[in-house]
């Protein structure tokens, strides 16, 4: 042994008399956790415990009488029937729409291919509520700019009307069909080629590859596509908000915030009743897809990595499929965010825009004091700002914990966490708002009752992204720390921490991004100073300030992009770059 | 340097038993082998060693101390074992770098910076990377990436090494070297060293005593010599190098020799054998494939006959496949190119010494 040897090895003698011997130690890493799940279940629990309370609580009246009472409520079975023909036209729709476009872009030789597949998910990046609003702005029946300039030019009646079911369910499936696009898509993409060319060789054609082939293998996702678009159909509060509520066409959600939380005096019961109700269906959606999702092993072929699929040549139709593709991305891009940028700097509203008739004054106005833009604007950076910080925290634990956890604590934390999901924003809002309302917690008009509404709701996106990353990391990469002399905090804060930060990074931007824009929950939960900027902006368009809302809106856009654009230059460019 | 001591150690996941009570002694300062094909028990051996997992029962001890033991309660966490580990993917963190991965072990034993300086500097010159010290992981082969994983379970010095299956991501050319240099490292430093593998070449050329295992026990420990000379199980005699195994019975003792007779040869074999085994023990009959030779029948006097059918010139030895009267068929292979041809009547000469008959139930010493 040399000398070096010699204080090495006194340097590890003196560390041996630190050993416990003792491996589930009550060390600070456990105390976290268990920290961590308590929080988490608190959250979500505790506002579900006041929601079921709350649907079930009527004084001195008995459950039936109170039954019957609910069912006579004036337009809730409209409500309900609106909600069963949004839904019932929104799904084929955006089927319609999406599967050209997954077909053109995954197995077609049509020009600008690589664009269209970054347009086709650009509807993602646009809050429904801006679409919405876009849309009002562009087709509304009187004010729209389609039918005033058609007044202009001679017509004496709308041209378009935005404000109908139909419209209704053209937006919708024009915001909800990247969902059918990605989901589909991915299976497209991993699907060996081979197996086409099979059927190909086996005499059949194009249709009936199609049919016996790629549809079948396909047919997990499609469903899955389906039930997805169903639920968010479903509880989709901005657009039928937006372009529902003017002509008194209002679903589950937009009867929730009219008819009972903003009637006088509110009826809070009916409201968590009808969320109740939407949580048990948003549920079974889930319950179903995940069955269908679990069933996969069957299709086991779409996983091999195979051949790249054979593009077949199109030739002079592979203009008519670009056409398609443009009209696509007119329709979900370019003709809203034309609109807005026109109402944001015109100086009339229906002018022909020229030099002369623009202006910076709208853009001046809006950020007036008078308005509550400011307020909002600071609330919704503060909250998403805070509530992703927060979030981020708890969910890097919890992922923590549901990855290398015991059995036990793996498998209660992944449910609890995955309960928000089955909450869509109104129904988070009630819940929050009946046990936030009530002692011990009083928060009611604070900020801080939007804060817990926000993580409450998006827990489940940062969960599922860091749980995917946590998992990535092979086991023996921690093991080799801990062969090395490593704890448990050590192995967390040297080697997984700092492997999984793209991952927490991308969590964090998700929740930042979805709390920035949110307005489902916030509009149950504002009151006058606490507005977010989603609500201003609603509440601006109902007072038809179409300048400063599509400022706002193009505000809002721009934040999130800066925000994303922002992170990802802060993560260190190294991981973006590759280096591993 | 201490021994590690496996006593009566038991490991089950859910109703399938990984290791079946299992005792062995892994010498101080020496390098010793655990070898068997793939689902036998060794990695987990391995992990209950590193302390990844904990044992159902049964002990385990670093000399005099006492690592883990169910019954006792103990059950001391891998980073407070003081070993060294070697994996199969190398497992080094890509965000650090080569001196940072090397040198993360001092910096959790409390190595101050400038002696843990250098101890990475000494470790990574023994494995003669001392130059990549600020590169990442990612911009290294795959022969330097084992090597660094080397460097860093040395680097603080452990008193035991263990190695999960470390070579079998390289190429063949590649894995040769790095046997070599493993056991130079070795000898320089002197650990107490647990090599896990499936592959025997490595097991046998690395390690004086080798421990066979299959089906989650101990099938025997021996010197390389003694596991291919005289198994003790027909596992080990398959899975040590090829064989033929015949069915057969003793019928004449005569000190390390025995006479046997087996199934498909007419008339009694001489062969070797462990001294205890009794006459008319039954058991297996095992012909290394280099034992056997092949003449043209009528050249000679042989006493079993076959006929060839198949024969695969491999350049420094042909390899032949016989099948004998009763449709069985016997591997061999010869140095001698005899200009033998599918479907040629041959005689078979069997040599006594690369023969060994293994009782079915294994004489107890």
């Amino acid at each position: 042994m040399s000398p070096h040897d010699e204080v090495l090895a006194a340097g590890l003698r003196t560390t041996g008399a630190r050993r416990l011997g003792f491996r589930r130690v009550r060390d600070g890493a456990t105390i976290v956790m268990g920290l961590a799940a308590v929080t988490l279940c608190f959250l979500v629990l505790y506002p579900l415990f006041w929601l079921f309370y709350g649907s079930f609580s009527y004084g001195e009246q008995g459950l039936g009488a109170a039954l019957v009472q609910f069912w006579q409520l004036p337009g809730l079975d409209r409500a309900f029937l609106n909600t069963l023909y949004l839904v019932a036209g929104t799904v084929p729709l955006s089927f319609l729409i999406a599967l050209p476009l997954v077909w053109i872009t995954s197995r077609t030789d049509t020009p600008l291919k690589g664009l269209i597949e970054i347009a086709a998910l650009l509807p993602f990046i646009t809050p429904p509520l801006i679409g919405a609003v876009a849309w009002s702005l562009l087709a509304a029946p009187r004010t729209g700019l389609v039918n005033v300039f058609a007044r202009q030019l001679g017509a004496t009646s709308p041209i378009v009307n935005i404000y109908t079911m139909g419209g209704l369910i053209f937006v919708m499936s024009l915001y909800l069909s990247p969902y059918v696009f990605v989901t589909v898509k991915a299976v497209m993409e991993r699907m060996d080629a081979t197996l086409e060319d099979a059927s190909r060789i086996a005499g059949g054609s194009i249709a009936q590859t199609a049919r016996n082939i790629l549809i079948p293998l396909s047919m997990p996702a499609i469903l899955s596509a389906g039930i997805l678009v169903f639920t968010r159909a479903m509880e989709e509060f901005a657009i039928p908000g937006v372009l529902g509520a003017p002509s008194g066409i209002y679903t589950i959600t937009t009867y929730i915030y009219y008819q009972a939380i903003s009637y006088v005096p509110p009826r809070y019961e009916v409201a968590a009743l009808l969320a109740t109700l939407l949580m048990t269906v948003t549920a079974l959606c889930l319950v179903v897809q995940s069955r269908i999702l679990g069933g996969r092993q069957r299709y086991t072929t779409v996983a091999g990595k195979g051949q790249p699929p054979r593009v077949p040549r199109l030739g002079r139709w592979r203009y008519v499929t670009m056409a398609y593709a443009l009209l696509y991305i007119g329709l979900t891009v370019v003709l809203p965010y034309l609109v807005l940028i026109y109402a944001a700097f015109i100086d009339t509203w229906g002018q022909v825009p020229a030099i002369s008739n623009l202006t910076l004054a709208n853009v001046v106005a809006t950020f007036d004091p008078v308005l509550t833009v400011r307020s909002g604007l600071f609330n919704s950076l503060l909250l998403a700002f805070l509530g992703a910080t927060f979030a981020t925290f708890l969910t890097v634990i919890i992922s923590y914990t549901i990855s290398k956890g015991s059995f036990w604590s793996r498998n209660l934390l992944d449910f609890v966490s995955s309960i928000p999901l089955a909450m869509p924003g109104p129904v988070i809002a009630i819940a929050v708002l009946w046990a936030y309302l009530h002692p011990p917690f009083i928060l009611y008009g604070t900020l801080w009752i939007l804060l817990i509404a926000y993580v409450t709701h998006f827990l489940p996106y940062g969960v599922r992204t860091i749980t995917v990353s946590f998992r990535q990391v092979s086991v023996e990469l921690e093991r080799s720390a801990s062969v090395c002399g490593a704890g448990r905090l050590a192995v967390f804060r040297d080697i997984l921490l700092p492997l999984i930060r793209p991952g927490i990074l991308a969590g964090w931007m998700l929740m930042f991004v979805s709390m920035m824009r949110e307005l489902s929950s916030s509009i149950f939960l504002f009151v006058p100073g606490t507005e977010t900027v989603a609500v201003t902006l609603l509440e601006m368009w109902q007072e038809a300030r179409f300048a400063n809302v599509a400022v706002l809106a193009l505000t809002l856009i721009m934040i999130s992009v800066l925000v994303v654009t922002l992170a990802r230059y802060l993560s260190g460019s190294a991981y973006l770059a590759g280096r591993y | 340097m201490p021994s590690v001591r496996l006593e009566k150690l038991r490991k089950s996941f859910g109703n399938v038993t990984a290791v079946r009570d299992i005792s062995i002694e892994f010498p101080e300062g020496r390098i010793t082998s655990v070898l068997g094909p793939s689902g036998c028990g060794k990695t987990t051996t391995l992990n209950l060693i590193a302390g990844f997992l904990d044992p159902d029962s049964g002990s385990i001890s670093f000399g005099d101390r006492i690592i883990a033991d169910p019954a006792r309660g103990i059950a001391v966490p891998s980073n407070h074992r003081n070993l060294g580990m070697v994996f199969q993917s190398y497992a080094l963190w890509p965000h650090l770098t080569i001196g940072e991965n090397v040198g993360y072990g001092l910096k959790m034993h409390k190595v101050p910076r400038a002696e843990r300086d250098i101890a990475i500097g000494r470790a990574l010159e023994r494995v003669r990377l001392a130059t990549h010290v600020d590169r990442y992981p990612h911009e290294l082969s795959g022969g330097q990436q084992q090597r660094v994983a080397l460097a860093r379970a040395i680097a603080y010095a452990p008193q035991i090494l263990l190695f999960d299956e470390p070579l079998s991501n390289l190429d063949a050319q590649l894995r040769e070297e790095m046997r070599f240099e493993l056991k130079e490292i070795h000898r320089a430093i002197g650990v107490t060293a647990i090599y896990v593998t499936h592959d025997q070449a490595e097991a046998m050329s690395l390690s004086d005593t080798i421990v066979v295992m299959g089906e989650g026990e101990v099938l025997q420990v021996g010197t390389p010599r003694a596991l291919y000379e005289e198994p003790a199980d027909v596992r080990v005699a398959g899975f040590i190098g090829k064989t033929n195994v015949l069915n057969a019975i003793v019928v004449d003792r005569q000190q390390d020799f025995a006479r046997v007779t087996a199934d498909g040869i007419e008339g009694a074999l001489r062969c070797r054998t462990a001294k205890s085994t009794p006459v008319a023990t039954r058991g297996s009959l095992s012909i290394r494939p280099e034992g056997i030779r092949l003449r043209p029948a009528q050249a000679g006097r042989c006493a079993v006959l076959g006929r060839v059918c198949s024969a695969t010139y491999l350049g420094s030895m042909s390899q032949f496949q016989v099948t004998l009267a009763d449709g069985r068929t016997l591997e061999t292979q010869q140095t001698t190119a005899d200009a033998l041809q599918v479907g040629d009547e041959v005689g078979i000469e069997i040599d006594p010494e690369r023969c060994y008959f293994i009782a079915n139930e294994p004489p107890r010493p």
